[in-house]
């Protein structure tokens, strides 16, 4: 049966810092669906973000301007909930919920709309589950629900995903039609 | 790539990748490029079940084709009898479904103004969905993560839209945990409580994940 989720690339990050995942996005599609799995951070790793900035299609780089907005909820299993939310940062924060030095620890999604429309700003939304590890007293599930946008009328053209040293990382990007 | 694959060439065979094929193509390479994931065919979100529930206790997806898939997506809409609706994985492909093991976080709002944390770090099941009184309707959708990677935990995220035997209309959404490191190549929806379900859910593989 076809279906309109389309795939664009995979990429298997390994021993990366700060990878940019580029080519993704285009007037091909106005949604993007993005999967991530896998996720192992180097030695000493606890409990990091792993933010994200868009690529500028005209100029390839990562935009790196103070035009980021985001909010998120992280679900604990062992506490009470959290509310992180941010203001003109120089990138999404907190976009896959918590990352960590270990086998695996997050898997989880996030959608993006209309990235290359340059007369548009781009917005994200996201779910992802993860594992929370706590000093002293073990790992614990968490699980975030996110919002974010780049608020800037421009096309832009992939990603870059903001972590200094990722051991393994996949990910796997979709247009829906 | 097997030998037979030639698409039209003498010599060299190209360089065959999704959204880049060439050569001039029969229908057994075209079979064989399928096999190596290597034939361009759009159409990532793959069927690759549908259960038609009929006032049974479980509804079980014993085909995951977990080496294949790397996420999965399931819908579901089922209408319980009571008892409450979860899901479960199972390790030994549908011969027993875990009832341990597992962490999970969720939201949960009612319209009756109802709002919360539904939280446990020793939770029996990788995504629960409410009590239910009878003729409650369960919608919603999971997505699950790594099952068939025994070097990757399993990870499910989830947002279902129910009723609820107290709480009427409410929404859900948050992730859950399986601790072991383990393959996990079944999946269930139960109901705890003995109750019954009818309805159906559909199980998806994204394909290249």
């Amino acid at each position: 049966m076809a279906t309109n989720l389309q795939f664009i690339k995979s990429v298997e990050v390994r021993s990366s810092a700060n990878p940019e995942i580029t080519d993704i996005f285009s007037d091909e599609y106005d949604v993007y669906k993005i999967y991530y799995t896998k996720i192992d951070l180097g030695t000493g790793f606890v409990n990091a973000w792993a933010n994200l900035r868009v690529i500028n299609a005209t100029t390839g780089t990562p935009d790196a301007t103070s035009n980021y907005d985001s909010a998120g909820q992280m679900l604990y299993a062992h506490s009470t909930s959290g509310d992180n939310r941010y203001t003109n940062l120089t990138a999404i924060t907190n976009a896959f919920a918590y990352m960590n030095t270990g086998p695996g620890n997050n898997g989880g999604e996030i959608t993006v709309y209309s990235p290359f429309d340059s007369g548009s700003y781009t917005f994200f939304g996201g779910q992802g589950s993860s594992a929370f590890y706590q000093i002293g007293s073990g790992s614990y599930n968490v699980a975030s629900k996110s919002i974010g946008v780049h608020k800037v009328e421009q096309s832009n053209s992939g990603l870059q995903i903001l972590i200094s040293d990722i051991t393994t990382m996949d990910i796997a990007v979709y247009g829906v039609k | 790539m097997a030998d037979d694959l030639k698409y039209g060439y003498k010599g060299a065979e190209p360089t065959q990748s999704f959204g880049n094929n060439t050569g001039v193509f029969d229908p057994n390479d075209i079979n064989n490029l399928i096999a190596d994931n290597k034939w361009t065919s759009f159409g990532q979100l793959e069927l690759i079940e549908t259960l038609n529930v009929s006032g049974s206790s479980t509804a079980e997806f014993l085909n995951l084709q977990e080496s294949t898939y790397d996420v999965h997506f399931v819908t579901f809409a089922l209408n319980l009898g009571g008892g409450a609706l979860v899901a479960q994985l199972s390790n030994d492909g549908g011969s027993s479904y875990l009832s341990s093991g597992y962490q999970r976080a969720a939201q949960y709002g009612s319209v009756g103004g109802t709002f919360g944390l539904d939280n446990t770090t020793s939770s029996s099941n990788i995504g629960d969905f409410g009590s239910a009184s009878a003729n409650n309707m369960k919608n919603g959708y999971l997505y699950f993560y790594s099952l068939g990677d025994n070097t990757n935990y399993s990870f499910s995220t989830y947002h279902a839209f129910n009723e609820h035997n107290s709480l009427t209309h409410y929404f859900a959404y948050g992730g859950a945990w399986r601790t072991t490191l383990e393959i996990n190549n079944a999946i269930q929806f139960t109901t705890l409580g003995a109750s019954t379900m009818t309805g159906t859910t559909s199980l998806y593989g994204i394909r290249y994940s």
